[in-house]
C-alpha cells in the first residue's frame, strides 16, 4: 500500500461516502477517517437517516460514528439524546426529517453520535454552506446505498464507494456489481445542457425527492443539436420507450431516474441505437442492471450526466453479517483489474 | 372581537390583501388568524388602533431603516409555544427546548432594545426578558448557543475532566482489550454526567416556570407588533389614508380607492389602475356601465376598503370615511354550487335571504354584482328594481351594479362607467387575444360619473364584441339584428 485511505481522500473539502449496498462497511470507512484524521474543524452529517442505524437503536452491534472533539454534527433533535458526547447547540436548520428538524452541535467531547441529516440534493447543499459558516474545513457525508445517494455525491467534491460481501458470497459477482456502479458514477459529463432542464433538476431537487413517482410528472426530454427540447413525456408512462426509440438519434435527458423498465421497453423496440444519448443528473440516476447498460452500449448508445461523480477510492469489507468471510486480498486483486481507483480493506490493512 | 371560528374575508381583495402581508413569525401569523372585524360597539378600540396605526406609520416613514431591522428579528424567530407549554406541564426541558426559549429571549431582548432605542411610543407593554438569557447563559459573554455549561453545577465539571482524560486515554491505547476497557468506563461516566445534566435541566426548568407570565405575554406582544408594522407596511407600499368612522347612517365616502390586488396585476402588465370614486348613500347606489367596463373592480374595491377598515387597516383610497358598519356582504352571483344543486341563480336568492336576516340588527354595507345576471332580462329586470327597493327600506348601505335597462329608484344614487371613449376607432390591430384586450382597455374610461336623474345603460356591447374580434360572419348578423330594431349605436 503506497499511501494511507485518509492522506487519499485528504484534500477533499466535502467527501461522501456511499455504499454498494447496506452492510457494506460504510460506517467503519467513515470511523477510520474520523480516527486518523482527528482535525478539529471537521464536520459531518447523513444522507437522511441509515436503516443500519435503527440497528444501533434496538442494541445489536453495529458501530456507531465516534466523533472528536470539536467535529460539527449536523443531525435530527430526535437523535441528539442518543448521541454521547458533550456539546453545544449552535443552531437549527429549517431541514426536518421524520426524526425531527436537523441542528448542528458541536462536540465538547469525544463521543459517539447518531446522524441523520437532510435527503434532498438542495437542503444538502445548503447545509454544507451553514457548516461552512460554522467555520468547518472539512465535510463528511455519511450516504446511503449508491441509489439513493445522489443528494451525498451531487453535493460533495469527491466520493469513496465501500463494497463487500454483504451483496454476494461469490467474489467474482461483487467485482462486477462494483464495477457496475463505479462505471455509473464516472460517467462522462455532458456539456451542452438546456437551460430549462438545468432549473427544472434544481425544482425538484429542492422539493422532496419523494413527490418523485406520485404521478405523471414530465421527467424525460427529447433534446436536438440546437439544444431545443422537442417533445417530452413522463418516463413511467409506456410512452416515453416509443419516444425514445422515435428520437433515438438525439439526447435523452432525464430529470429523475432511468428505470430498468424503460430501458427494457426501449431494447425491445429497436435494434439498433446509433446516436441515441441517455444522460441523467448523476450516476446514481441510473437504475440499470450491468446486463441492460452492456446491451446499450453494444447497441451503440451512449449514457452521460450532468455532474460526474469524483470516485476517489472503494473500499471493501470481506466480512458477511450472515457470518462467512471471503479472503480479503483476493477479493482486492480482482476489484483492482476491473477499477481505475485504489481499493482498500480498512480493517485488513490496520492490523498491526 | 374574539370568537373561536377563524374570520373568512368576505371579498377575494381582502383575502388577498392579507394573504400578502410581511408577516414571517409565527406569532404575527397567529395574530392574523385571530383578528376579527370591528363593529358599530367597537368604535373606541378601533379608533385607538388607528392612533396606534397613525404613529407607526408616521414613524416607519422617518425612519426607513426601522422596519427593516424589526423584520429581520421577526424571520428568525420560531414558535416555542410547545416549549412553553411543556414547562407549564412541568416536564422537564430538554436541551434543545432551552436552546429555543434561550434564542426566544434574546431575539425578543433586541426587539425591546430596538424599540427602546428609537423615538417610537407604544402602547404595548414588553416585558423584561433579560433575566431569562442570563439564566441560560451563565457566562458573561451572551452567545447565540446553547451548552449545559460547567458552572451550572460543580460535579458536572469534574465528571467532564475525568471523561476527558478517559477520552484522552482510548485514543491513544494500542491494544483492544485496554481499550474495550476503557470504553466501558467511558460509558459509565457518561451515565453519570447524563444524570447531573439531568438535574441542571430541572433545575432550569423550576427557575424557567417562574418566567412562564413573561414569556407568554411576551408571544402575544410579538404577534400584535408585528401585525401591527405589516399594517403599517401594507399602508406605505399602496397610497393609503387613516379611514374616518362617522355615525350609523352617514355616506360612505371614498375618493380614488384603490383595488391592491388588480393593481400589482395591471403594474406586472405596464398599466395603471383607474381609482375608483363613490359615495354610497344609505339605501341604494346603482352603477351601470358597459361590459368590460369595471364595475366588479368598482365595487370589489370598495367592499374590500370597508371591510380593511374594520380590520383596523389604512383605507387604501386617499380619502375615505364611512359609518362602522356590523356588517359587509357581497354577492356576486358566483356561489354556484353544482354538488348542492344550486345555479348561480339559486345562490343568489339564498345569499339574500341570508342577508335579509342580518338586517334587523346594526349597519351594513351590501353589494351586488348583477343581481340577477342569468335569469331572463325580464324577469331579471323586476329582481333588480326589488332588490333597489328593498334595500332602501331595510336601512343598510346598498350596492347595485347592473346592466338591466329601466330600473327606477326616485332615491337612488346612480353612477355610470364613462366607458368607450372614442367610438370611431373600433378596428382591431391584431388578432392576437393578448392584443385585442390591450386595445379593448386603452378605449375604455373606467371613471365612474354621477348622474343627476335616472339610470341609463348605454349599449356597448355591439362595440366589445367588434373590439374583441368577434367573427365576421357572427357580427353581421348581429348588426342586421341591431339595425332591423333601430338600436344600432
Amino acid at each position: 500500500m503506497t499511501v494511507s485511505l485518509s492522506r487519499l481522500v485528504a484534500d477533499c473539502r466535502c467527501l461522501a461516502i456511499i455504499g454498494t449496498e447496506k452492510n457494506a462497511g460504510k460506517t467503519t470507512v467513515l470511523n477510520h477517517l474520523l480516527a486518523a484524521d482527528r482535525q478539529t474543524d471537521l464536520a459531518i452529517t447523513s444522507i437522511g437517516y441509515d436503516g443500519e442505524d435503527i440497528d444501533q437503536v434496538t442494541g445489536t452491534d453495529k458501530p456507531s460514528v465516534y466523533v472528536g472533539r470539536g467535529t460539527l454534527v449536523a443531525t435530527a433533535v430526535d437523535l441528539l439524546g442518543q448521541c454521547d458526547f458533550t456539546r453545544e447547540l449552535l443552531c437549527f436548520t429549517g431541514f426536518y426529517t421524520p426524526l425531527g428538524e436537523v441542528v448542528i452541535v458541536r462536540a465538547l467531547s469525544d463521543g459517539y453520535a447518531l446522524i441523520a441529516g437532510p435527503s434532498t440534493t438542495g437542503q444538502m447543499t445548503r447545509l454544507t454552506r451553514m457548516l461552512q459558516d460554522k467555520k468547518a474545513g472539512r465535510i463528511i457525508i455519511d450516504g446511503a446505498a449508491a441509489r439513493r445517494s445522489s443528494a451525498a455525491v451531487s453535493t460533495a467534491d469527491g466520493c469513496i464507494l465501500a463494497t463487500g460481501a454483504s451483496y454476494s458470497p461469490d467474489p467474482d459477482a461483487i467485482v462486477e456489481h462494483t464495477a457496475h456502479i463505479a462505471g455509473m458514477l464516472t460517467l462522462p459529463a455532458e456539456g451542452k445542457v438546456p437551460e430549462s432542464i438545468l432549473q427544472a433538476l434544481r425544482l425538484t431537487e429542492e422539493d422532496n425527492d419523494k413527490t418523485f413517482g406520485a404521478g405523471q410528472v414530465i421527467d424525460c426530454f427529447i433534446v436536438d443539436s440546437n439544444n431545443q427540447i422537442i417533445a417530452s413525456a413522463s418516463s413511467l408512462d409506456d410512452s416515453a420507450a416509443d419516444l425514445i426509440t422515435d428520437h433515438k438519434t438525439q439526447r435523452i435527458f432525464f430529470i429523475g431516474a432511468i428505470t430498468a423498465r424503460l430501458i427494457q421497453r426501449v431494447l425491445e423496440r429497436s435494434r439498433s441505437l446509433h446516436g441515441l444519448k441517455l444522460i441523467a443528473a448523476d450516476g446514481t440516476r441510473f437504475l440499470l442492471s450491468p446486463a441492460q447498460c452492456a446491451e446499450l452500449k453494444r447497441r451503440g448508445a451512449e449514457l452521460a450526466v450532468l455532474r460526474p461523480v469524483n470516485l476517489l477510492a472503494v473500499t471493501v469489507n470481506p466480512k458477511s453479517p450472515d457470518g462467512f468471510s471471503l479472503d480479503s486480498a483476493t477479493l482486492r486483486q480482482k476489484l483492482k483489474t476491473v477499477l481505475s481507483v485504489e481499493v482498500f480493506d480498512i480493517i485488513a490493512d490496520n492490523q498491526p | 372581537m374574539t370568537s373561536l371560528q377563524i374570520y373568512k374575508p368576505e371579498t377575494s381583495a381582502t383575502q388577498w390583501v392579507l394573504a400578502n402581508l410581511n408577516l414571517s413569525s409565527p406569532y404575527g401569523r397567529k395574530a392574523l388568524r385571530a383578528l376579527r372585524p370591528a363593529n358599530s360597539q367597537h368604535r373606541g378600540l378601533l379608533e385607538q388602533t388607528f392612533d396606534e396605526l397613525a404613529a407607526l406609520i408616521d414613524f416607519c416613514r422617518r425612519e426607513s431603516q426601522f422596519a427593516q431591522q424589526a423584520q429581520a428579528i421577526f424571520r428568525q424567530l420560531r414558535n416555542i409555544a410547545g416549549s412553553v407549554l411543556n414547562l407549564q406541564e412541568e416536564r422537564v426541558p430538554d436541551e434543545v427546548e432551552l436552546f429555543e426559549i434561550k434564542l426566544f429571549a434574546i431575539h425578543f431582548c433586541n426587539l425591546t432594545a430596538l424599540i427602546k432605542g428609537s423615538s417610537l411610543n407604544l402602547s404595548l407593554v414588553f416585558d423584561d426578558l433579560q433575566p431569562v438569557v442570563k439564566l441560560l447563559n451563565p457566562d458573561e459573554m451572551i452567545i447565540s448557543t446553547f451548552h449545559l455549561h460547567d458552572s451550572y453545577l460543580p460535579e458536572l465539571k469534574e465528571i467532564r475532566n475525568e471523561k476527558r482524560q478517559l477520552e484522552s486515554r482510548i485514543l491513544s491505547a494500542t491494544d483492544a482489550t485496554t481499550s474495550e476497557m476503557l470504553r466501558k468506563q467511558r460509558s459509565e461516566m457518561v451515565r453519570c454526567e447524563k444524570e447531573l445534566e439531568f438535574r441542571v435541566r430541572s433545575n432550569l426548568g423550576t427557575q424557567l416556570r417562574n418566567w412562564l407570565p413573561q414569556m407568554n405575554r411576551s408571544m402575544e406582544t410579538l404577534g400584535h407588533f408585528e401585525l401591527l408594522l405589516a399594517k403599517a407596511d401594507a399602508a406605505l407600499r399602496w397610497p393609503s389614508c387613516r379611514p374616518q368612522l362617522l355615525e350609523n347612517g352617514a355616506e360612505l365616502k371614498a375618493v380614488d380607492a384603490i383595488n391592491p390586488e388588480i393593481l400589482e396585476i395591471l403594474k406586472a402588465q405596464n398599466k395603471e389602475f383607474t381609482p375608483v370614486t363613490l359615495d354610497v348613500i344609505k339605501g341604494t347606489t346603482l352603477i351601470t356601465g358597459a361590459n368590460m367596463g369595471g364595475k366588479s373592480v368598482a365595487l370589489m374595491t370598495i367592499a374590500s376598503n370597508a371591510e380593511l377598515v374594520r380590520l383596523g387597516f389604512y383605507a387604501f383610497a386617499s380619502k375615505f370615511s364611512m359609518p362602522l358598519f356590523d356588517c359587509i356582504c357581497h354577492i356576486a352571483g358566483d356561489g354556484q354550487d353544482q354538488t348542492s344543486g344550486l345555479s348561480s341563480f339559486g345562490a343568489e336568492v339564498i345569499q339574500l335571504k341570508e342577508l335579509s336576516e342580518l338586517t334587523p340588527h346594526g349597519c351594513g354595507l351590501a353589494v351586488f354584482d348583477e343581481f340577477a345576471r342569468s335569469t331572463n332580462p325580464y324577469e331579471g329586470r323586476r329582481f333588480v328594481q326589488a332588490l333597489g327597493e328593498f334595500l332602501q327600506q331595510t336601512g343598510w348601505h346598498g350596492i347595485i351594479a347592473t346592466h338591466y335597462d329601466g330600473i327606477d329608484l326616485p332615491d337612488a344614487a346612480c353612477y355610470q362607467v364613462i366607458g368607450l371613449k372614442n367610438k370611431g376607432q373600433l378596428k382591431p390591430v391584431s388578432g392576437d387575444m393578448r392584443a385585442l384586450i390591450d386595445n379593448l382597455c386603452a378605449s375604455m374610461d373606467y371613471r365612474l360619473r354621477k348622474l343627476d336623474g335616472q339610470s341609463e345603460v348605454p349599449h356597448d356591447a355591439l362595440h366589445i364584441a367588434t373590439l374583441l374580434d368577434a367573427d365576421p360572419r357572427f357580427l353581421k348578423l348581429l348588426n342586421k339584428l341591431y339595425s332591423h330594431t333601430g338600436k344600432k349605436a
